[in-house]
């Protein structure tokens, strides 16, 4: 059917794309709400049974322009000072603070090899490394560093240690030394130290094995004696010489061979001057004796016997003067052997004395060398230890913020996470109502059916209210749901120009779609207009329209089909409320309605209630279970199809059109049921209420002779009618 | 209670034998708190072939010496009468009897071994009538025993279900125990009924069969099943009978389709 011959059905709805994404959403609301509910379950137990992890975070400070350019030549120091070098600088810094070496420190310095996380890993280190973070701040020389772990003081911690051995490291690489410089710094001293100690012991040992308090003090003592006993031993040897020529002159003259005045020690005895001087006498005596006596005379005699006792006292004396020589001489030469013996004992110390002080020189000197060179690497370690631990004034790194002991968990994050769910499971559900939507078969729209069924739409009515019965467009003429059934009356009325319609078939593809609520209340609208309508009950399987008026099911159709009795039809037709509308209700179930149906009986009795009513609707079970509906569509004038928005299949739509298109039925259209998308627009609602009041009272006045019992009493007061379209015309 | 169901009647069919035995089953249906009880005793079954005159004369006598024994229990007319094609046009003809004699409803027997194809076609002509048939005991037939919902289209054209008190409580097999249960579960019974021959053999059980239905069912539906719907029926009254129902798929009751 072509598109263009779309009856104007005085369709209140717009169709913009818009209002259609909101009605589909909102006809899925709960999947939607489903989808959302499930994904927060989900987040929240995830959330509660995920163990909580920490981020420490701390702010490191990078200054490139602080570098003295002379000093530095290696990588970490940039030769120009240019934006992109900076940033250079700064990002390799970065990276030098997460490298392998500076945290393989922390991590062997808090133990976190012990730790379950990195048990079974096969790099623990490269592992450890991924729980950091570094990031230059933008626009900034900072660099954010966060370290994610389950204890919060031990992420503090651990970032501390990391930041505070990249700084360290940072500085020894500007002092040129690389721990690994340091290092062998360290074990040098460690190495050197056990020597200098031994070395210092060995010395001390010997100083105190040798009494070395005052070897100095010793050695000049030593020295002095000697000298004096040198001295002496001179001062002796002289005497002893002199003694020794005295003696010899004395023994030389005791022999004559000199004379003994040459000797002063025996010219110095008086007494030998004195028999000296007396042999000089005896000898001038003699000589002038012997010149006057001769030799014989015994002047002669006796001055030559006293010169010979002179000669011998004079000798003996002599003799005596060269025994105390000779005695002392012995005794110097004593002296002389003992100071000599004396000497070489000193002399013997004194060499000793030397002997240790060449070996203590030696002791002394090489500790003093180990000493000193274990004290300048100490030294060195010292300054550049404090170098490194305090920095130096051209110090360009530095920690800004030292990281706090994270107080709430980074992960998870649990009003973030429930959020995000949320979120997550709107625009989740969002999705799934777009994929239930596209794979859903069921007709949804007027375009839908007029498009894809190519089947015109007399109207789009809404589900039947809450709480409200069949009979709610009597009970209340000005609702939406009553105005929808007088647009498909409407739309009957011009589908049937041009032919006679009093014979209408209702029918549907499957069981509860809507006919009967639709049957009764289009019989209800025609009714109202004023015409004489009888609805037939023909579900002859499921009958149910004789509940709706509280009429027993039997007698009725098929009792009219099966009998032979010759009963007027209209003994068995029952009245309703309603004016106008009258009921055939179904009858017993028969075993057999298709044959009850397809019958002569049913075309004369349908003839024969024609002529006592202007319009015979006729209800049938549902094309696709039976085959009744294709038997009827051979009695009646058009045939009416309910389908019901969200519930009926296409397919099965199309089947039915195409059935009942076969069996020669004249389709009129279609009513979509349960469509009552305006209900649910909060806003909306009162435009439609206006609108449908406003059709409605124009109406009621051409209903007025077909007004109900029921529809009367809810009719408004002609004020409120006035005020009413005042407002909406105004 | 009412008793809808029930071979009280001396000497007619393999009811009680004698008056006294008769006396004997409806003093125990007294004690069990039944006040009205439908004579049905087999009619056109083969076996038994009782005349509407003959159940009416014993109902009569019956009812008299029940009142001399100062028995409180009404007896009404009735029949459980035999399926057989011309069921109709002897119900027409007043050749059988319809339940408390108003001729609305008719309690029938479903034949144990089979049911016959052209069951429904019958039970059609009779509703054309304004006859509704009640089926009695149902769940004793074979082939329903096999297949409970096979009543079902039988529902659905309107006829009701009696289901006896023995079956309930176990005393007619556990068969006829099982269908019973699964009939009442999906909605298919409308009257529990003694079918009591006698105070001895088959007792009236339908005290002890409440019981179980307000187990089963719950106390409002057990009273409709024994007081209120043979109440309707025997005052003639129409009523919506329950739309049978299939077994609710468990996620439809959680989320109340």
């Amino acid at each position: 059917m072509d598109r263009t011959t779309r009856t104007d059905t005085g369709e209140p709805h717009g169709t913009s794309p818009l209002r259609q994404a909101i009605d589909l959403l909102v006809g899925y609301r709960r999947v939607v709400g489903i989808v959302t509910l499930l994904t927060v379950a989900a987040t929240l137990v995830f959330v509660f049974s995920a163990t909580p992890r920490y981020t420490a975070e701390s702010l490191v400070l990078i200054e490139p322009n602080k570098l003295n350019v002379t000093e530095f030549k290696d990588v970490y120091d940039p030769t120009t000072r240019s934006g992109a070098d900076q940033r250079e600088f700064i990002e390799t810094q970065c990276k030098l603070m997460l490298s392998r070496p500076v945290l393989r420190q922390v991590f062997d310095r808090f133990d976190f090899g012990a730790h379950a996380r990195f048990a079974g890993a096969a790099d623990p280190v490269a592992a450890f490394q991924d729980l950091f973070s570094v990031e230059r701040v933008r626009n900034t020389r900072l660099a954010r560093v966060t370290f994610e772990w389950t204890e919060p003081e031990m992420a503090a911690r651990a970032l501390s240690q990391v930041v505070k051995t990249y700084i360290e490291e940072y500085r020894r690489r500007r002092l040129g030394v690389t721990v690994d410089g340091l290092g062998a710094l360290r074990r040098k001293a460690a190495d050197l130290r056990p020597t200098v100690e031994a070395k210092a012991r060995a010395l001390q040992s010997f100083m105190a094995e040798h009494n070395m308090v005052s070897l100095e003090e010793n050695h000049d003592i030593i020295n002095e004696r000697l000298k004096e006993t040198n001295a002496n031993l001179t001062g002796i040897e002289a005497a002893r010489i002199a003694l020794e020529s005295r003696c010899r002159s004395i023994r030389e003259a005791l022999d004559g061979k000199r004379s003994v005045t040459d000797l002063p020690e025996v010219m110095q005895s008086e007494l030998i001057r004195e028999l000296k001087v007396e042999l000089t006498k005896l000898a001038q005596l003699e000589a002038d004796y012997t010149d006057r006596f001769g030799d014989r005379h015994p002047e002669m005699r006796r001055i030559r016997s006293n010169v010979e006792t002179l000669e011998v006292r004079i000798q003996r004396e002599i003799e005596g003067i060269l025994a105390g020589v000779t005695a002392d001489l012995d005794r110097v030469r004593t002296q002389q052997g003992d100071l000599e013996a004396a000497l070489s004992k000193q002399e013997r110390l004194v060499m000793e004395q030397n002997r240790l002080s060449v070996r203590y020189s030696m002791l002394k000197d090489t500790y003093a060398s180990t000493n000193a060179s274990y004290r300048s690497i100490i030294k060195r370690i010292e300054e550049i230890e404090i170098a490194s631990a305090a920095g130096t004034k051209e110090d360009n790194v530095f920690e800004i913020a030292a990281p706090k002991v994270p107080g709430q968990p980074s992960f998870p994050r649990k009003r973030e996470a429930l959020l995000m769910a949320l979120f997550a499971g709107l625009v989740l559900g969002v999705g799934v109502s777009l994929l239930l939507h596209g794979l859903d078969g069921t007709v949804k729209s007027v375009d839908e059916v007029e498009g894809d069924l190519g089947l015109p739409v007399l109207g789009q009515v809404p589900a039947l209210p809450a709480g409200a019965d069949e009979l709610h467009a009597v009970d209340e003429p000005t609702g939406y749901f009553a105005e929808s059934f007088r647009s498909v009356r409407t739309a009957l009325g011009f589908a049937a120009a041009g032919a006679p319609l009093r014979r209408i078939l209702v029918t549907s593809a499957s069981p509860s779609e809507g006919k009967d609520v639709t049957s009764i209340n289009v019989a209800i609208t025609l009714a109202q207009s004023g015409k004489r309508v009888l609805l037939i009950d023909c579900d002859l399987r499921r009958p149910r329209q004789h509940n709706v008026f509280a009429l027993p099911l039997a007698p009725g159709l098929s009792n009219l089909l099966a009998e032979d009795g010759d009963r007027s039809a209209l003994e068995f037709v029952h009245r309703t409320p309603v004016d106008g509308f009258s009921v055939l209700t179904a009858g017993p179930i028969p075993p057999n309605p298709v044959e009850l149906l397809s019958s002569s009986r049913m075309r004369e009795r349908l003839d024969e209630l024609e002529q006592h009513f202007d319009v015979l609707l006729i209800n049938s079970p549902p094309v696709m279970a039976v085959s009744d509906p294709v038997v009827l569509t051979e009695l009646v004038h058009g045939t009416v199809v309910v389908l019901r928005g969200y519930s009926t299949r296409r397919d099965d739509a199309r089947r039915m059109i195409e059935l009942l298109r076969r069996s020669g039925a004249r389709l009129l259209g279609s009513i979509l049921n349960q469509v009552d998308a305006p209900k649910r627009r909060g806003v909306g609602y009162a435009d439609y209420r206006n609108y449908a009041y406003y059709r409605a009272t124009d109406e009621v006045a051409t209903d007025r002779s077909a007004t109900t019992k029921r529809a009367s009493v809810s009719f408004r007061t002609p004020a409120a009618e006035a005020t009413e379209k005042a407002r909406f015309e105004g | 209670m009412i008793d809808l169901h029930a071979h009280v009647l001396p000497g007619l069919d393999d009811g009680p034998r004698t008056i006294r035995d008769a006396l004997a089953l409806l003093r125990q249906m007294a004690d069990q708190g039944i006040t009205t009880v439908v004579a049905t005793p087999h009619m056109r079954d083969g076996h038994y072939d009782v005349t509407v005159d003959q159940m009416h004369r014993e109902v009569e006598r019956v009812n008299r010496a029940a009142v001399d024994e100062e028995i409180p229990v009404t007896v009404l007319p009735g029949g459980e009468v035999a399926l057989v094609p011309d069921v109709s046009e002897a119900i027409r003809c007043g050749t059988v009897p319809s339940l408390g004699a108003l001729g609305r409803y008719v309690l029938i027997e479903m034949p144990f071994q089979n049911v016959p194809v052209g069951v429904r076609q019958v039970l059609f002509a009779v509703q054309l009538q304004g006859v509704t048939p009640v089926l009695a005991h149902p769940e004793r037939s074979f082939p329903i025993q096999r297949v409970p919902s096979s009543i079902e289209p039988f529902v659905q054209a309107g006829a009701l279900v009696q289901i006896n008190a023995a079956s309930l409580v176990g005393q007619g097999g556990k068969d006829a125990e099982r269908t019973a249960v699964r009939l009442l579960e999906r909605g298919l019974v409308h009257v529990v009924a003694s079918d009591a021959h006698d105070a001895v053999e088959r007792p009236c059980l339908l005290g002890a069969a409440r019981d179980r239905l307000v187990r089963l069912v719950g106390a409002e539906e057990a009273y409709r099943l024994v007081r209120d719907r043979p109440l309707r029926i025997l005052e003639g009254r129409p009523f919506k009978q329950p739309r049978p129902r299939g077994k609710a798929l468990w996620w439809k009751r959680v989320l109340g389709n």
